[in-house]
């Protein structure tokens, strides 16, 4: 327990004192760091889907009536909705006991602090303070369950627009049949 | 944690209960396959949500009111455990049911003290936690879009066959017509 807890208090302290990354490779990584669900860019279909599900499903958008085009474009409409769906259970979903910060008081983690440091750091004062308050938001923010209600409605709203263009994608693929 | 019935982890549509409510509404569609299965699981997905954002709902309110009461000043930490317990007192209370009377003293003595009673603390609880309560709003109008779009895409797809069956039938029947009066045409010109 205590190695666990001090190893997230050491990550997410580090990570505070961070100024970023400086080698081509770690922006990279980085730039991918907002990345959250990938709707906003192209989904190509079938990519999430096994071949033989997405051959079986136009296949039965063909039997149904639609063109080879428009079969395709049916089955890929559906599949860019359950990537919303999928995301939008992602959202929900709760945040593994593994990465969540325990529920501590200011003192517990600063006690924490000083024990996880080694003798030689010196840490001023005003420093451990700074860090000791941003460690407690982050406990605050996976501990809090109305913060994490809200975390999770927020991220609903910002999948909403792509829930929106989805949907009605599947509506029109459905209807445009020649 | 009683304020939201989360599952762990990122299998959250393979949670047991979300399974049973598709399977569900699967029965009442007769276990479509295929194309129109996937269709009829969308749709169940945006009914779900329905159920999801209510209970949400309900819940952000009966924490907030949790919250206005444990609250102890600015600069006193919020009791968690205090919290809770008066998040299920209040849950129960306003469920009507059976709540033991020291209970009851106590839920009543802290919203005094708070110079609240239930309608107004309730009140005070959804102006506070009103932009999520909208976003909650917008998000259960937008599971209704969502399911009205997929229904009829769910009826074309499955009663356009039938209907463009018909409709072949009826254009080969009007042909028939039109080649037959043609033809008697033709034989009265002929006649005559």
């Amino acid at each position: 327990m205590m190695t666990s807890v001090s190893k997230l208090l050491a990550n997410r302290a580090n990570a505070q004192k961070s100024t970023g990354p400086k080698s081509k490779v770690g922006k990279q990584a980085s730039s991918k760091n907002a990345h959250k669900h990938g709707l906003a860019g192209s989904l190509p279909g079938g990519e999430r889907v096994p071949s033989n599900i997405n051959g079986e499903l136009v296949n039965d958008a063909r039997r149904l009536g639609y063109s080879d085009e428009d079969a395709a474009a049916l089955v890929d409409a559906l599949h860019t909705n359950r990537s919303v769906i999928l995301a939008k259970h992602a959202a929900y979903a709760e945040q593994p006991i593994e990465d969540k910060m325990p529920n501590m008081t200011m003192e517990k983690i600063e006690e924490l602090l000083k024990w996880w440091m080694s003798p030689e750091v010196k840490v001023a004062p005003r420093e451990l303070r700074y860090i000791v308050k941003l460690l407690y938001k982050e406990v605050k923010k996976d501990n809090d369950p109305v913060l994490r209600l809200r975390r999770k409605i927020d991220a609903h709203r910002k999948l909403m627009r792509y829930e929106q263009r989805a949907v009605n994608r599947v509506r029109r693929a459905v209807k445009d049949r020649k | 944690m009683a304020i939201n019935k989360e599952v762990a982890g990122q299998g959250y549509e393979q949670a047991p209960e979300y399974q049973r409510h598709v399977q569900t509404v699967l029965a009442s569609y007769e276990y479509p396959k295929g194309l129109l299965g996937e269709l009829v699981r969308q749709l169940a997905d945006a009914f779900w949500w329905i159920k999801v954002y209510r209970r949400d709902k309900e819940n952000l309110i009966l924490s907030q009111m949790a919250t206005t009461l444990a609250d102890r000043g600015r600069y006193v930490e919020v009791d968690q455990h205090l919290r809770l317990n008066l998040f299920e007192l209040l849950s129960s209370r306003l469920r009507d049911s059976d709540s033991d009377t020291e209970s009851r003293a106590t839920l009543d003595e802290l919203m005094t003290e708070k110079g609240h009673n239930l309608a107004s603390l309730r009140a005070e609880a959804t102006r506070q936690a009103l932009p999520q309560i909208d976003t909650l709003d917008r998000l259960i109008d937008r599971q209704f879009k969502n399911i009205r779009l997929l229904m009829q895409a769910h009826d074309s797809a499955k009663f356009a066959p039938q209907l463009h069956k018909k409709l072949e039938l009826e254009v080969k029947q009007l042909e028939i017509q039109v080649k037959a009066s043609d033809d008697d045409q033709r034989l009265e010109v002929a006649r005559q």
